[in-house]
């Protein structure tokens, strides 16, 4: 009689863990509670934030004009190819470099800010770069950013207002401070060297 | 009598084999509980991670430029630069919170909050301008911080 009891005393113990092993189980094959972001709202940022990266690290070094007073040999700054396609308002460059990491459905405005607080519409993805070029976002907007810094010698050329030498090439003088110029004050006189570079995307 | 005692030896062994899956059940659910409590809260949100990683990447990389081009004056006559950088390392310290203070500036507009220390600055070779500056670089967003002591290199003509 004893052992009967033993028994099933053990079979409903048996039975509760059978159970609680199910629940388990059903439990775990439920979706997870941690809340993913879907693909729409981080992918386009991450692809964003690469394609500002990838162009950024593409370093090139600008001839400075000097000589080493040791080698002789000439002297180059070092810098990256966001900030020359800026300093050399190569728009063309720019946007190219952009359309070739971000997906065909995506548009995007290009803004350059100072630390004060000033930001002023670079370029569209269509290549435009006027004030009347800027496109009007549709949908959720994304936003990437990439602080970029810009020697104060390729922004003003105080002897020479119309043009920029730069490694043996003369350019037009870059529109960045004749652009915060328009849009603030005429006495804007930003004498930083660090800019952010402001990318913002929607799709369609 | 015989029936009896079969009967009993019987129950025994069925005791047995009931105790012998109730020990391997056992096993199995207290390993299973283990692990499952080993990867409570191991799941990240990837994108804040990178987020932080991402931009203190991003100020490493520029904030030693941002620094030269800051202590490098221009030359009001330099109409083609015709001269490299020059500055005045006396001013490194003005120059280096006025460039801490630019990068705070812009990375609050992102949500972080920025800090760096000059620890101290050396050269390596004075006449040919090349300076090694010790700095000390903090990102915070309000979950987590980055920070990490950075040497930076950077060159200019002493005036």
């Amino acid at each position: 009689m004893n052992d009967k009891a033993q028994m099933m005393v053990l079979e409903s113990i048996i039975f509760a863990i059978t159970t609680i092993i199910a629940i388990a189980f059903l439990i775990n094959l439920s979706p997870s509670s941690i809340q993913r972001a879907t693909e729409t709202t981080t992918d386009l940022k991450t692809i964003g934030d690469d394609a500002l990266d990838t162009i950024f690290a593409q370093q090139t070094t600008i001839k400075n004009g000097g000589t080493d007073q040791y080698t002789g040999q000439e002297t180059y700054d070092p810098t990256s190819k966001l900030s020359v396609c800026v300093i050399t308002n190569n728009y063309a460059e720019l946007t190219a470099s952009i359309n070739r990491s971000l997906p065909t459905n995506v548009f995007y405005n290009v803004y350059i800010a100072d630390s004060e607080g000033n930001k002023v519409f670079w370029c569209a993805s269509t290549g435009g770069w006027s004030v009347t070029d800027e496109l009007t976002p549709f949908g959720t907007v994304f936003t990437s950013h990439h602080i970029i810094s810009i020697n104060h010698k390729h922004l003003r050329v105080y002897s020479d207002p119309t043009s920029l030498y730069l490694n043996c090439v003369t350019y037009q003088r870059c529109h960045l401070v004749d652009k915060f110029t328009a849009k603030y004050t005429s006495s804007y006189s930003y004498d930083g060297a660090t800019y952010d570079f402001i990318l913002e995307m929607w799709r369609i | 009598m015989r029936g009896i005692i079969k009967d009993k030896g019987n129950e025994n062994a069925q005791i047995l084999v009931i105790l012998g899956i109730v020990l391997a059940t056992s096993v199995f659910l207290i390993s299973s509980l283990a692990s499952e409590i080993a990867n409570v809260d191991f799941v990240v949100i990837s994108e804040t991670q990178s987020s932080l990683a991402r931009e203190f990447s991003v100020i490493k990389e520029s904030f030693g430029a941002t620094l030269n081009y800051n202590i490098a004056e221009t030359s009001s006559v330099d109409t083609k630069m015709i001269n490299p950088l020059k500055g005045n390392i006396t001013d490194i310290e003005d120059k280096f919170e006025q460039t801490r203070n630019e990068y705070f500036n812009v990375l609050l507009t992102h949500g972080f909050l920025f800090d760096a220390h000059l620890n101290g600055y050396e050269y390596s070779f004075k006449e040919t301008g090349l300076y090694y500056v010790h700095t000390t670089l903090l990102l915070d967003d309000g979950n987590a911080r980055v920070t990490e002591n950075v040497t930076y290199s950077i060159r200019f003509i002493q005036y």
